[in-house]
C-alpha cells in the first residue's frame, strides 16, 4: 500500500508517463513535488526532461489506483525471442533501480486487484474526467492501451518461458539422444515432432534427422521449396531421397521373393499398373523440373553421398533435369524412376556415366511401350559403367532381345530382372545360356505381361530348366493376361501355353517359384479396348485362384492350341512392331 | 563357466554376470581392463531396476553378432524390417553373402530382432531410462533398440498427440505457429497444432 511505502521512507516515484511507442522513452511527464526525493527526480530528469505529477485525491482508498504507466527506459526496442531471458532489473543502470522496485510493487498491487475489469475501468474513467484538455485525455487512453498490451505481452512471454522450462523437465533426454531418436523417424513424423514445441523443433533441425527424406505423398502438395529446405537441412548427411506421388507409399515396387512366393503376382506389380494410367487431367505435381537442383548446388555437396533416389510421377521432370541430378549423385546405389516423362536411353546413359556403384535400378515408363530409345551402345555402356548392378527392372519400354542379352550377359552380379509389360521382347534372349561358365546367373526373372513373349521361347527355356540350366533361378513369372504369343504372329495367342512343361518344372525344380497365370480358355477378353483398360483392374476376373495355375482343365496338350479368335488388338498404335 | 564381472548399481545392489554379457558395454569393458585388482565395477548412474533390464538384454545378445548396427550386412531382399533402408556400401560383404545363403543364420537373426522389438514394447519411462543407460554404458545394440522404441512412440502421432504423450506444452509464439503451419502445410494429413 502506498501509505506504508511512504512511511518507510523509500523514494516512491510516481510517474505518469506517456510513451512513444517506437522509442520506448517517456515523452512527457510531470514531476511530483511531494514525495520524490531530489535524487529520483534528477534520475528521471537526466533521462529526459521529465517531471512527475501526482494525481490529487486518488491517493488512498480501498481501491488502489494504477496511476503509473512506467516504461523502463532500458526496455529494448527489438522484440525479444521467447526463449531469451527477459532483461531483469540488473540490466538497468543502478540509478534506475528504485524505479524497477516501484514497478514490482505496482504490478503486485495491480495483480492483487480483486476485480480488475471493473475497477480499472472505473479508475480510468475517473482519471479521464480529471483531465481537462482533450489531448491529455487522448494521451491517457493511449497510455492505458500501451500499458495494457505491455502487460499482456509480458505475461504471454512468461507463460511461454514457463512452458519451455516445463518441457525441459518433462522430456528426459538430452538433445543428442533426442536427435538420435528423431533420426529414426520418417519425414512426416519428424515434421509432426518439430511442430510440437521449441525444444523438439530445435532438435529436428539437426542434419542427422534428414538422412532419409521421404516426401512421397498420395496427393501432390510438396513443392520445390520444401524439398530444397530439407536437402539443405541434411547437408552431407543425405542418404536417401524419395519424391513424388504414390498411391500407396507403403507398398514398394521392389521384389521380395520370399514374401511374395505365395501371393498373387498382381500385388507385386499392382502399383505399377495404376501408375501407368495417364495422369492428364489429374492434379499434377507441384514439383517442377528444378526440384532436384538442391542436390547439385555447392559442388554437389548434398548429392555426393546420396545413396538412394526414388522418384515417382513427377510430371514436370524432364530428361535433362534428371540427368543433371544423376550426374551430381555419383554414389547412388539404388535408383527408382517411375512414371516420369524421361527418355530411357539418355537416362541410362547418364546412369552409366555417373553411377558406378549402382546396385539396383527400377525404371518404369510413363508411356507404355512408346519409348524404344534403348540401343545397344547404351546397353554396353551401362554394363561397363555399373558393374555392380544386382537388380534391374525396365518396365513398359520397347526392348529388343539382343539388347537384353547384352545386359544379362554383361552384368556379372545381376540376380534380379524384371521386364514386365515390355514390348518387342520375345524371349530369344533366354537361349543358349548353358550350364558352365556361361550359365545364366539370374535368380529372379519376371516377364509379366510381355505382349510379344513367344510361347515357343518360353518352352525352350523351360526345357533348359529341366535339363539343369538356370540353376540359380528361384522365381519365374511368365504370367500374361493376353496369354503368350504364337510363333509367327503375335496376334495369335496361346492361352494355355507349355502346360506340361510347366508342371514338369514345378515337380523337378521345386525350388523355383513359377508363376504362369493365363486367362481361362474361352472367356471373352475385352481388355484391349484402350490402354486405360489394360490397367490392373482388368486382372480381377482372371486370377481368382491364387494358389494354382489357373488353366482350364478341359484343354488338350495346350501347346499347339491357337485360338481362332482374332482379338482386336487396339492397344493404341504402339504395336506397329512386327 | 567364464570369468565373471561384478557390477554395483547406483542404489547399491550387486550383479554378477559373465564377461561375455558384461562386455557388451564398451564402458564396462574398458573399466574392467584397467581395474585388474578390483573386479567390482560401480555404476552410480544406473539403478538396479534398469540395470537388471539392461543385463537381460545383454544376456540375450551375448553370443550373437551385432545384428543392428551391422544391419547393412543383411541384404534388403531378405530383411522384412528394413526395406533396404540400411543397405549401405557394405552390402556386398561376405557376411551378407553368408546370411543370404544360410537360412539358419537368417532365422536366428530374425528371431533376435523379434525378441528385441518385444523388449522395447514397454512404457515410455522405461524406454527413456534404457536409452540413457545404453548411452552411459555404451551398448550399441541396446542403444539402437531403445532409440527405435522411443521413435515408435512418436511415430504416427500428430503434434497434439505427441504433446499429450510426453506431457509437453506448446511454447511457440503466434508468429512461430503461423510459420510452422505454413511450413508443414504439405503433409498428407495437415494438423492444427
Amino acid at each position: 500500500m502506498f501509505t506504508n511505502e511512504r512511511a518507510i521512507g523509500r523514494p516512491v516515484v510516481l510517474t505518469f508517463a506517456v510513451v512513444d511507442r517506437d522509442q520506448f522513452r517517456p515523452v512527457s511527464t510531470r514531476a511530483t513535488g511531494r514525495s520524490s526525493p531530489a535524487g529520483a527526480t534528477e534520475a528521471w530528469a537526466s533521462e529526459s526532461s521529465s517531471t512527475i505529477s501526482r494525481i490529487p485525491n486518488l491517493d488512498a482508498g480501498p481501491y488502489s489506483v494504477f496511476r503509473a504507466a512506467v516504461m523502463e527506459p532500458l526496455v529494448p526496442k527489438r522484440r525479444l525471442c521467447p526463449s531469451a531471458v527477459y532483461p531483469t532489473a540488473s540490466a538497468s543502470p543502478p540509478r534506475a533501480r528504485p524505479v524497477v522496485v516501484a514497478t514490482d510493487h505496482i504490478l503486485e498491487k495491480l495483480l492483487a486487484l480483486p476485480d480488475p475489469f471493473v475497477s480499472l475501468e472505473v479508475s480510468l474513467e475517473r482519471l479521464l474526467d480529471s483531465r481537462l484538455l482533450e489531448v491529455e485525455k487522448d494521451q491517457l487512453v493511449d497510455g492505458a492501451m500501451e500499458a495494457g498490451s505491455a502487460l499482456l505481452e509480458a505475461a504471454r512471454r512468461s507463460a511461454r518461458r514457463r512452458a519451455s522450462m516445463h518441457n525441459c523437465s518433462s522430456w528426459p533426454l538430452a538433445s543428442d539422444l533426442t536427435i538420435k531418436v528423431f533420426s529414426k523417424l520418417d519425414t512426416q513424423s519428424l515434421c509432426h515432432a518439430a511442430a510440437t514445441c521449441s525444444m523438439f523443433n530445435k532438435c529436428a533441425t539437426d542434419p542427422m534427422c534428414y538422412e532419409n527424406i521421404d516426401l512421397t505423398a498420395e496427393v501432390p502438395k510438396v513443392n520445390n521449396t520444401v524439398v530444397s529446405k530439407m536437402i539443405q537441412h541434411a547437408g552431407k548427411n543425405l542418404q536417401s531421397l524419395k519424391l513424388g506421388i504414390r498411391s500407396n507409399p507403403a507398398s514398394t515396387t521392389e521384389f521380395r521373393p520370399l514374401s511374395y512366393s505365395t501371393i498373387h503376382p498382381m500385388e507385386a506389380s499392382g502399383l505399377s499398373w495404376s501408375q501407368k494410367r495417364p495422369r492428364q487431367g489429374r492434379e499434377t505435381s507441384l514439383l517442377t523440373r528444378s526440384c532436384l537442383l538442391a542436390l547439385s548446388v555447392d559442388g554437389s555437396a548434398a548429392g555426393t553421398l546420396l545413396r538412394r533416389l526414388h522418384l515417382y510421377n513427377i510430371d514436370k521432370m524432364d530428361t535433362s533435369a534428371l540427368c543433371t541430378a544423376l550426374s551430381a549423385c555419383q554414389f547412388l546405389l539404388d535408383v527408382e524412376v517411375v512414371g516420369l516423362h524421361v527418355e530411357l536411353r539418355r537416362t541410362l546413359d547418364a546412369v552409366g556415366a555417373n553411377c558406378h556403384h549402382l546396385e539396383r535400378l527400377i525404371f518404369e515408363s510413363s508411356d507404355s511401350g512408346r519409348d524404344d530409345s534403348l540401343n545397344s551402345s547404351t546397353c554396353i555402356e551401362m554394363v561397363n559403367g555399373c558393374p555392380n548392378l544386382m537388380s534391374l527392372a525396365l518396365r513398359g519400354f520397347k526392348l529388343h532381345d539382343h539388347k537384353i542379352r547384352i545386359l544379362i550377359k554383361g552384368f556379372h552380379h545381376l540376380k534380379i530382372v524384371d521386364f514386365s509389360t515390355s514390348y518387342a521382347i520375345t524371349g530369344t534372349f533366354l537361349r543358349n545360356f548353358g550350364s558352365g561358365t556361361n550359365a545364366c546367373p539370374l535368380e529372379v526373372l519376371i516377364l509379366h505381361d510381355c505382349l510379344h513373349l513367344k510361347e515357343v521361347e518360353v518352352s525352350q527355356a523351360l526345357s533348359a530348366m529341366l535339363a539343369g540350366d538356370f540353376k540359380f533361378l528361384r522365381y519365374l513369372d511368365i504370367s500374361n493376361k493376353d496369354g503368350l504369343s504364337a510363333e509367327n504372329d503375335w496376334n495369335y495367342r496361346c492361352y494355355n501355353p507349355c502346360k506340361t512343361l510347366i508342371s514338369h518344372v514345378q515337380k523337378q525344380r521345386p525350388e523355383i517359384c513359377l508363376l504362369a497365370k493365363f486367362p481361362p480358355e474361352g472367356s471373352l477378353m475385352d481388355i484391349f479396348g484402350d490402354s486405360e483398360l489394360s490397367s490392373g483392374t482388368s486382372f480381377g476376373p482372371y486370377f481368382t485362384d491364387s494358389s494354382e495355375n489357373s488353366y482350364s482343365s478341359d484343354q488338350g496338350s495346350g501347346n499347339e492350341d491357337v485360338p481362332d479368335l482374332n482379338f482386336p488388338f487396339d492397344l493404341d498404335h504402339e504395336l506397329e512392331f512386327v | 563357466m567364464g570369468k565373471t564381472i561384478k557390477l554395483i548399481s547406483g542404489d547399491g545392489e550387486m550383479f554378477e554376470v559373465e564377461e561375455a554379457v558384461a562386455f557388451q558395454s564398451n564402458i564396462i569393458k574398458s573399466l574392467a581392463d584397467e581395474d585388474n585388482a578390483d573386479d567390482c565395477i560401480p555404476l552410480p548412474r544406473v539403478d538396479s531396476q534398469i540395470l537388471s533390464k539392461v543385463l537381460e538384454f545383454c544376456r540375450k545378445h551375448a553370443n550373437s553378432p551385432s545384428v543392428h548396427t551391422k544391419f547393412a550386412a543383411i541384404p534388403s531382399e531378405l530383411c522384412p524390417k528394413h526395406d533396404g533402408s540400411a543397405a549401405g556400401a557394405s552390402s556386398s560383404e561376405s557376411s551378407s553373402a553368408h546370411s543370404e545363403t544360410c537360412r539358419a543364420c537368417y532365422d536366428a537373426v530374425m528371431k533376435l530382432v523379434q525378441w528385441d522389438l518385444e523388449f522395447v514394447k514397454v512404457d515410455l519411462d522405461l524406454i527413456h531410462h534404457l536409452l540413457k543407460a545404453a548411452n552411459y554404458l555404451d551398448i550399441e545394440d541396446l542403444m539402437f533398440m531403445a532409440v527405435e522404441g522411443a521413435a515408435n512412440a512418436i511415430r504416427g502421432n500428430n503434434p497434439e498427440e505427441i504433446r499429450k504423450l510426453f506431457d509437453l506444452e506448446n511454447d511457440f509464439t503466434p508468429e512461430e505457429e503461423k510459420e510452422i503451419l505454413k511450413e508443414y502445410s504439405w503433409l498428407d494429413d495437415p494438423f492444427e497444432p
